[in-house]
């Protein structure tokens, strides 16, 4: 077995992989970090987040991505989840948030607020985060051509009706998906 | 000429090598598609009793909405300090119509809002700080063909929150349109990662209840036998006793809601701001 054969066929193994890897990236596991609102900082991260990809969505759909576009800052602990494509014409964009698999201390309900560059069909809603572990849960769809000025959600870290009790908070992943439907594209969520 | 043979060789089993791969690796991916593990039963059209399987009752709560047209209810959010015993009460009224199209929610406390939704605007007010917005009903929050039951079996293995549920100013209106709830407990069972048993019956507010132990959080749901809508719910966690109680106080379906309830004033000296100011986080001012 000679170098030439060895290396023509590492190469068209790499490319192969690399070519259509990504149409099931979705399956790979994703990560999470945690967020402590008593400290206002990261306290652990941990791994990379899965690659983005555009297989299988419907036509209609231009693009579609998972934002790793995060700021935060303290001392509440307010998170700005990015939209990082911007388009020169409107699209609905679905957005869903992962909420990760843990057990221990409760977590709480959380505002989140959807923003893009067509503020009519901007929105807000709650999410008991404590109902959905390990669920990828659609929040709705915001309306607008994107960019990470105009389009973004937030969410912070004061618990809705907490009582004044310590929450924790966690985070994960989060898409966007720019589509021409009210719908949401179907799609299968993995972790 | 031998050197341009060794590449396509190589070529050629790199290639095959790669999609052997991909095969591999496609064939774990399928492994977890849960799409066949998903046997919903149909809507209950009677009530559940005690023998009624986990399935059943998660039928039931998927859609729940089916079973009621309009909704007057008080409900109590209690949440204890594990550390002083404190026990934090809250009353949240709720006052629903035409499946919650039309809603008005009021909470009391140092949170106290005032919530107005009708056929166009919806319409929010802080009372303690005095402000408030009304705003055209973003097209998110429009029922517009939500179909809980085709969205579990095809929507991707997500939840999908009820659109007249989740435009609610409370993060307990899970309970009262408990269909993402279900949709978790359906998908997530479907993984082997849920532990849901019934534990029995019980009676909440003069309604019947099946008694639903939701184990890997350690949840306790006491669900309307009738609507599937949950009557109280208990976070328990890893403490020995509940750490929030969600629980109605009095509740009514399908009596005739007076229109004028659905009507928003705000209070006397109330400011108008816009909805991005009234949500506003500590990141606009970047």
């Amino acid at each position: 077995m000679n170098r030439t054969f060895l290396l023509s066929g590492i190469i068209s193994f790499v490319v192969v992989l690399t070519a259509m890897l990504p149409g099931i990236s979705y399956a790979t596991t994703g990560t999470y970090n945690y967020v402590n609102e008593k400290d206002s900082t990261y306290t652990s991260r941990s791994g990379s987040y899965t690659s983005v990809t555009t297989t299988g969505y419907p036509s209609s759909s231009k693009h579609a991505y998972q934002s790793t576009e995060r700021t935060f800052t303290g001392p509440n602990n307010t998170m700005r989840w990015k939209c990082k494509t911007s388009y020169a014409t409107e699209y609905n964009f679905h957005t869903y948030i992962a909420i990760p698999y843990n057990l221990g201390v409760l977590d709480g309900g959380y505002n989140y607020t959807a923003v893009n560059t067509n503020p009519s069909e901007n929105f807000t809603t709650p999410i008991n985060q404590e109902n959905y572990t390990n669920d990828w849960v659609y929040i709705g769809w915001t309306k607008g051509k994107g960019g990470s000025t105009g389009c973004y959600v937030d969410t912070d870290n004061k618990e809705l009706y907490g009582g004044g009790l310590d929450r924790e908070f966690w985070v994960d992943h989060m898409k966007y998906w720019p589509n021409t439907s009210p719908t949401p594209p179907a799609y299968t969520h993995g972790w | 000429m031998k050197k341009f043979s060794d590449i396509l060789k190589g070529i050629t089993v790199g290639s095959l090598a790669g999609l052997i791969a991909l095969i591999a690796i496609h064939s774990v991916s399928a492994s977890s598609d849960i799409s066949g593990k998903l046997a919903i039963p149909a809507l209950p059209s009677k009530p559940l009793t005690i023998n009624s399987s986990v399935d059943e009752v998660l039928a039931l709560m998927l859609e729940s909405d089916q079973k009621w047209n309009s909704l007057i209810a008080a409900y109590q959010l209690s949440t204890r300090d594990l550390v002083t015993n404190e026990i934090n009460v809250q009353n949240q009224y709720f006052w629903l119509d035409k499946k919650g199209e039309w809603a008005r929610v009021e909470t009391d406390g140092p949170d106290s809002v005032l919530f107005v939704r009708n056929a166009a605007t919806i319409a929010y007010e802080k009372r303690n700080q005095k402000v408030y917005f009304q705003v055209q009903t973003p097209s998110t929050f429009k029922y517009d063909g939500f179909n809980p039951r085709d969205l579990v079996t095809n929507g991707g293995g997500a939840v999908y929150l009820h659109p007249y549920g989740k435009v609610l100013p409370t993060g307990y209106y899970d309970f009262i349109y408990p269909t993402g709830i279900a949709q978790s407990m359906i998908l997530n069972q479907a993984k082997g990662k849920e532990n849901l048993q019934i534990l029995g019956e019980d009676e909440v507010v003069g309604r019947k209840t099946i008694i639903l132990s939701r184990m890997y959080r350690n949840h306790l749901l006491w669900v309307d036998v009738e609507t599937g809508v949950v009557l109280r719910v208990q976070y328990v966690g890893e403490a020995d006793t509940w750490q929030v109680q969600f629980e109605a106080i009095s509740i009514e379906y399908d009596v005739r809601v007076d229109g004028s309830i659905f009507q928003f004033a705000p209070s006397k000296g109330a400011k108008k701001i816009t909805s991005t100011e009234f949500f506003k986080t500590s990141l606009d001012n970047q």
